[in-house]
């Protein structure tokens, strides 16, 4: 029998998982080449109302936007964000390369999250060799 | 799941040459089929050709796309549509994984950002074909997504989450049931399978989620949650919807390790 207070405190641990799901990693982090191959094969969810508005774009949804834009303004946010000056790539290619400018976090506190996140998730360390660890799907 | 894996190309690694940039080593051999296209590519030959014409399986060459986008204006409209058309669900996916609370339209101007600036990356001659294309071109679409996100919340940092959850998850069947299944190595499936969880729920329940998330470690009050949603998305909802979102969005989660054989199902109120 779950006392309420050990109710409670489930639901606070879920809560926390959930909260695991979407914060346990630093999200200033560059993808790497073995998590960007295992988003390709299996693409993160989205939600009912993110697949209408993929649907309802068009199959050259990014070339018609570039096009309006050279052409008459019809895409004006389009437009006016090419005017302005832009450092996400190069803070992206910053963030591969490590380090990235402004950043808060330092390598130590890096790490530090890393073997958290890591002790979180089971994953052994960094270089480690894991064996068995092959999960079925299901 | 389609072979999204060209295995007759070894690592991936190789000299390319498109016609108009010689002996460049592009690091990233990923054949890729999209999920999500409206219009499928192959390769053949070296070109980069439209299936509804060849018939042939729907691939991407992120080598291909790469080199594109060091070309002239022509290639690089033409890889730009290609990443347009091929990747276009995946980056929306990527986005979603860490802005929760953003609108589906807000989503969709992100990835516009994401776009333009690949886009103006190229026309500067700023791309670098040296890094592999789909850990860039991911990472720019999370720190786009994430740059939205924190217009919108305030959040504390990494590592104060991870200590938080850690307490949270001390002396808890949850948490029982977590240990399990970090010794089975099989936490980051598990993660993947709340993050998809939580993204399919109906919208009032996914807003509720994402408030519960971003204010942890606090633990919101239903009226704090209320309020928060209230001025997020300016809807007024009533604390028992609130109450019953929350209650739905817990039994959710608490379901994904019930399903994976993790935790046994237990039925009870929402006592507050």
């Amino acid at each position: 029998m779950t006392t309420p207070s050990e109710h409670a405190d489930n639901e606070r641990a879920l809560d926390a998982l959930m909260a695991a799901a979407f914060r346990a990693e630093d999200p200033d982090r560059p993808v790497s080449e073995e998590e960007a191959g295992r988003l390709v094969e299996n693409p993160p969810a989205l939600s009912p109302e993110d697949e209408e508005v993929l649907a309802s774009m068009s199959p050259d949804y990014v070339q018609s936007l570039l096009r309006s834009a050279r052409a008459d303004g019809v895409a004006p946010r389009f437009e006016e964000r090419q005017a302005a000056p832009d450092a996400s790539i190069r803070d992206a290619y910053a963030a591969m390369n490590r380090g990235r400018e402004g950043d808060e976090l330092d390598d130590e506190a890096r790490r530090e999250i890393e073997k958290k996140r890591r002790e979180l998730l089971g994953e052994p360390e960094a270089g480690a060799q894991s064996q068995g660890d092959e999960q079925d799907g299901s | 799941m389609p072979d999204l894996i060209d295995h007759s190309r070894g690592t991936g690694r190789g000299t390319k040459d498109s016609g108009f940039f010689l002996g460049f080593v592009v690091d990233c051999g990923v054949f890729l089929a999209p999920r999500r296209c409206c219009c499928e590519y192959s390769t053949v030959g070296g070109a980069v050709t439209d299936a509804s014409e060849t018939n042939k399986a729907a691939r991407l060459d992120a080598d291909e796309v790469g080199i594109l986008l060091i070309g002239n204006r022509e290639e690089q409209d033409r890889g730009i549509d290609l990443i347009d058309r091929h990747l276009r669900g995946v980056i929306f996916g990527v986005m979603r994984g860490v802005a929760l609370s953003l609108r589906a339209d807000e989503l969709r101007d992100g990835y516009q950002d994401v776009m333009l600036a690949i886009t103006q990356a190229a026309r500067e001659k700023r791309y670098d074909a040296n890094q592999p294309l789909l850990p860039f071109l991911f990472t720019l679409a999370r720190r786009k997504a994430i740059d939205l996100v924190r217009k919108k919340t305030r959040k504390v940092g990494v590592e104060q989450v991870l200590d938080a959850i850690t307490g949270a998850l001390a002396d808890t069947k949850v948490g029982e049931a977590w240990r399990i299944v970090a010794a089975k190595h099989d936490g980051q499936r598990m993660l993947d399978r709340f993050r998809n969880a939580v993204v399919r729920m109906p919208e009032r329940q996914r807003l509720v989620a994402s408030v519960m998330i971003d204010g942890f470690p606090d633990e919101l009050s239903l009226q704090e949650i209320q309020e928060e949603l209230h001025r997020r998305t300016g809807e007024q909802l009533t604390v028992v919807a609130v109450r019953s979102a929350r209650r739905e969005v817990r039994r959710k989660i608490a379901e994904q390790l019930v399903r994976a054989g993790y935790m046994e199902r237990e039925n009870h109120d929402d006592t507050e």
